[in-house]
């Protein structure tokens, strides 16, 4: 088997193999839960990183 | 088009090509190659904006680096001797024969089938192929070179055995 066999007979393997229907969806509905996950994190570290701040200048 | 339609136009478009890597690298386990896509797919979401060049390069190296990292993880490897597909009987041998290579292919340690899947399938460049998978160009020669011959070597043991039957 050559290169181009090779080349030949995974493109023949793979020819059926298509993604399931509503994947597009999926992929955007966890994308978008992915991203408010990220952006509620990154609010609560600065929230916390504020308020950590706050506290230590009140003490001093 | 606003970034969430292009990225659903991309998906909808890009996903079948990907689904297809994804499935010669967990050696035809057609869920874990989903999972894995889709996995990708949702991460490259958020960074859709800050892509820069080639979403479909981008998917493509993620997608080998997922695989990668996933491939270190016992729990969560493909299951790739018990994603070997059966062999086809009865008149359906062009399917037979189709499943071969992936047969063949699940057979290679799983960076050297990474890599003929990225250089023969994906045609990427020797240089693509080793970004990718994070190894050197020399590894990528190296490993191409050893997985022909190997591949070789099934495919004549399995039409040995297909012809002695």
């Amino acid at each position: 088997m050559d290169t181009y066999e090779l080349r030949a007979a995974m493109h023949g393997a793979t020819s059926t193999v298509e993604p399931r229907p509503g994947l597009a969806k999926d992929v955007l509905r966890g994308g978008i839960r992915r991203k408010r996950k990220r952006t509620v994190t990154i609010v609560a570290a600065v929230a916390a990183v504020v308020t950590a701040a706050s506290v230590t200048t009140v003490a001093t | 088009m606003n970034d969430v339609g292009d990225f659903e136009q991309f998906v909808a478009s890009r996903s079948a090509v990907l689904l297809r890597t994804a499935y010669l690298l967990c050696a035809g386990d057609r869920g874990a190659a989903e999972d894995m896509l889709q996995d990708v797919l949702e991460r490259m979401y958020p960074k859709w904006r800050r892509i820069k060049g080639e979403p479909e390069a981008y998917a493509r190296a993620s997608l080998a680096n997922r695989w990668r990292r996933r491939s270190r993880r016992v729990g969560e490897s493909p299951l790739t001797s018990e994603a070997v597909h059966p062999l086809v009987h009865g008149p359906e041998g062009e399917v037979a024969d189709r499943d071969q290579v992936v047969r063949a292919l699940s057979e290679l340690p799983e960076r050297m089938r990474a890599v003929l899947v990225l250089r023969f399938f994906d045609d990427l460049s020797e240089a693509d192929t080793a970004r990718a998978l994070g190894c050197g160009a020399g590894t990528v020669k190296s490993q191409t070179s050893r997985g022909l011959a190997r591949l070789r070597e099934l495919l004549a043991d399995e039409n040995i055995m297909n012809g002695s039957r």
